[in-house]
């Protein structure tokens, strides 16, 4: 199956264009960025499926018409224009089947903004042997569309390269699965059981409208079947949500790869502020304190040599035995002047003895109590500043090592702060703080979805071992109704036939999971540059596609994005031929993710994919300048797609 | 012996010494009688004293407690050379306020020649050295 041409009409850039393809090369297709080549692949699935899931996020911000821009520009006012885009595909070699989309607008407003004037139709155009054409419309034609690519498989067809590198990074198991569900066909089996399932409740109703145990019975069996749909319901969204959760945890990852964890380096910077700020209180105290203590130490040394002189008066008045005083000299003297003995008194005279024993008395005394008394009272003060003074050094080394100490650290937590800042210094630190909060809020919805999933997966066991013994029970009430035997006959064999067709679409699916497996292993060892360096690739029971290198690990997560898209395409092709819908393979920018030796060896792989298919491809000129040794138009149908000087219509210029 | 006098007394031409000591930072958050002895202090480390007539009330002499009389005494002692000076209190704290009075244009004049950081450095380092001629056993 190929596509032979495609004929564009007034369809965003593709104003009257007509493209045809080869089918025996590969086709390339090679236009800056903008210039629509992904509207390409956005106007085959316009033209088959009626969407345009491609579109650039530019067109759908400022929604740009699908009608192309210079025929709206040349319209007038009140003119009905169509969009048209026609698909030619030959089958085996077949007349060519032409699939029609037409969409009609009239031309109105004050910018002359195209509005849809009639619903869109679709055609399909077959032609027999004889010449005959017969044209198909509504369903007729989308049936024609589910024979060359089924809605439901369309995205192994039409891929970006981005989406290609991601195939096996993300969600794999679910892909494949999803992909050999869609694959297998096996819609019709599912649809089957659940119409056998409502004739069997139709049937249970009936038996119980005669019997009021199995009434009973029934109506149990119904909650616990819309209960078991429930779980699964529930089962199947904790598991979409989980795949959400993941593809944006993975996404918000690949965001945050590379730029500093911003909220952990601001809680950081936080941290160390307060920190800060709490050991520059310290260090203004200890400085206050040094202060403090030099101004009072620097009193008393200013002052030491007077405290050191009267200190050694006082001790050498000790020694004298002057202190503590021995006698009051101002008591003897007033005796001397009142001739009374001050004690007992007695009066003596001038010249007496009792005179002259007073004046021996004075003789002996040098220092008046007075003066004794007030050394003695100076003396203690004095010797605790000595005291103070010989402490001095000691007293304010140890202070300014401690502020040396708070200094340093200060000067460190000063440091690890600007370094802290400057690891964050030129990011959008509310973006990346925000994609943090997204990742985390992520990572808490597939966390909360896991639980849920236990518990309903724990739910579903239980409803189904309640379903048996409860099925149980209806067959022996059945059993022991003999007017019911033919009713429980009918439920048996409703019940063999939704286990038969259960069975056989699990084989289906297990047989299509194993050709798929063999078929993407041999592909992928076909298409495979370094075959040796790998042993085998298979996708295994539970849908778990893995690749082992010639050591014997595993490696998928380690593969490069070349080989990731090797094995991308080596599943996809494996998923056409056992599929049986051979259409052909559109890439829009297959070499994204690609990079160094191995564009040369994937562009290989192209030329040798395009020998057994249809293989389109889409590039930059900057994609394509490295490669033109390899792809070129001796070994592809080479197109260049160039835009207008206006910039509002496409040219396609074969090379 | 006489009493000690009831107030403490600097030159009236030392109090906008003080005031602009206190205002750039070396005496400020100290009270008076701190203010004063660290003045008298460098007066006696460099042995210069000098008699005022106009006076001015400082503190009350009740605000030198018992360390701050004490080292008034040991001042008056030690520039007497006489214990005796102790029966005229008057005479010790007339002493002491010369010294002071000295003191206070020395350290004024060694703050105007420099910065206030600089002058808490400076004083610091006086202080050490002081330490050091002083030889006090450990």
């Amino acid at each position: 199956m190929i596509i032979e041409k495609i004929i564009f009409e007034n369809y965003r850039q593709y104003k009257n264009v007509e493209i045809p393809l080869s089918s025996k090369k590969l086709n390339l297709f090679i236009g800056k960025m903008g210039v629509g080549k992904t509207n390409l692949l956005n106007a085959i699935n316009w033209c088959l499926y009626y969407n345009e899931p491609y579109l650039s996020r530019k067109e759908e911000d400022i929604q740009l018409p699908i009608m192309n821009l210079k025929t709206i520009a040349d319209a007038e006012k009140g003119e009905i224009k169509d969009v048209k885009v026609e698909i030619w595909v030959k089958i085996n070699g077949e007349q060519p089947l032409i699939f029609t989309r037409k969409a009609s607008f009239i031309i109105a407003g004050e910018n002359n903004h195209p509005t849809p004037y009639r619903s869109p139709e679709f055609k399909v155009r077959s032609t027999d042997d004889r010449g005959n054409t017969e044209i198909y419309e509504g369903e007729d034609a989308e049936h024609y569309v589910e024979r060359f690519v089924p809605t439901g498989i369309k995205e192994f067809f039409f891929f970006d390269g981005e989406r290609l590198d991601k195939y096996f990074k993300e969600s794999t198991r679910e892909n494949i699965r999803h992909s050999i569900f869609q694959i297998s066909q096996t819609s019709l089996l599912n649809s089957i059981s659940e119409n056998l399932n409502k004739i069997k409740q139709d049937f249970r109703k009936e038996a119980g409208k005669r019997s009021p145990n199995i009434d009973c019975i029934r109506t149990q069996l119904e909650t616990i079947e819309k209960n078991q749909l429930d779980a699964k319901r529930r089962i199947d969204e904790c598991k979409r949500q989980i795949k959400i959760a993941n593809d944006n945890i993975q996404e918000y990852e690949e965001k945050l790869s590379g730029v500093p964890k911003v909220d952990d380096i601001k809680s950081k910077i936080t941290e160390l502020e307060i920190k800060l700020n709490d050991k520059e209180l310290i260090y203004e105290s200890k400085i206050t304190e040094k202060r403090d203590l030099l101004y009072e130490n620097g009193i008393i040394l200013l002052n030491y040599p007077a405290i050191e002189k009267v200190i050694q008066i006082i001790a050498e008045k000790r020694k004298k035995g002057e202190i503590p005083p021995t006698g009051d000299l101002k008591l003897l003297q007033k005796i001397l002047d009142d001739y009374t003995c001050s004690i007992c008194g007695s009066k003596f005279s001038s010249g007496s003895s009792q005179e002259k024993s007073v004046k021996k008395l004075m003789d002996g005394i040098d220092l008046s109590s007075e003066i004794g008394h007030e050394l003695m009272r100076i003396e203690s003060p004095l010797t605790i500043y000595q005291n103070i003074a010989k402490k001095f050094n000691e007293n304010i080394r140890k202070i300014s090592q401690d502020i040396e100490s708070y200094k340093k650290d200060l000067d460190e937590i000063t440091k690890n702060i600007g370094d802290l800042k400057s690891k964050i210094i030129g990011f959008n630190d509310e973006k990346i703080s925000n994609w943090a909060k997204q990742k985390k809020s992520f990572e808490d919805v597939r966390d909360r979805n896991n639980q849920n999933l236990g518990v309903q997966e724990e739910n579903l066991k239980t409803l189904k071992k309640d379903y048996e013994r409860l099925n149980e029970e209806l067959a022996d009430e059945l059993k022991r109704e003999s007017k019911l035997k033919t009713i429980k006959k009918k439920i048996d064999f409703i019940e063999t036939t939704v286990n038969v067709a259960e069975s056989i679409k699990n084989k289906i699916m297990e047989q299509i999971r194993k050709k798929i497996s063999e078929e993407t292993k041999k592909k992928f060892f076909e298409l495979h540059w370094k075959k040796e360096s790998f042993n085998e690739v298979c996708i295994d029971e539970d849908y778990d596609i893995s690749i082992t290198n010639s050591m014997g690990f595993p490696c998928l997560g380690s593969i490069s994005g070349g080989e990731r898209e090797i094995l991308a395409l080596s599943f996809t092709m494996s998923l056409h031929r056992i599929s049986g819908f051979d259409a052909p393979i559109l890439i829009d920018r297959p070499l994204t993710m690609v990079s160094g030796e191995s564009i040369d060896y994937v562009c290989e792989a192209f030329l040798n994919i395009a020998k057994e298919k249809q293989l389109i491809l889409f590039l930059t000129p900057n994609e394509y300048k490295g490669i033109s040794q390899i792809l070129n138009s001796k070994t592809c149908h080479m197109f260049e797609l160039k835009m207008t000087k206006d910039e509002k219509e496409l040219v396609v210029i074969e090379v | 012996m006489s009493k000690p006098p009831e107030k403490i007394y600097i030159a009236k031409t030392d109090k906008e010494k003080y005031e602009k000591l206190e205002k750039e930072g070396f005496f400020e958050d100290r009270n008076h009688k701190d203010q004063f002895l660290v003045a008298m202090g460098f007066g006696v480390k460099n042995k210069v004293h000098r008699s005022f007539k106009e006076r001015h009330e400082f503190f009350w002499r009740k605000d030198l407690g018992i360390e701050g009389e004490t080292l008034i005494s040991a001042v008056g002692i030690y520039f007497a050379y006489d214990v005796d000076i102790l029966t005229d209190m008057s005479k010790v704290y007339g002493i002491a306020e010369e010294y002071a009075h000295a003191g206070i244009d020395l350290l004024y004049n060694k703050m105007e020649s420099q910065q206030v950081g600089t002058f808490w450095k400076q004083f610091e380092k006086d202080i050490h050295e002081i330490y050091r001629s002083l030889n006090l056993p450990k």
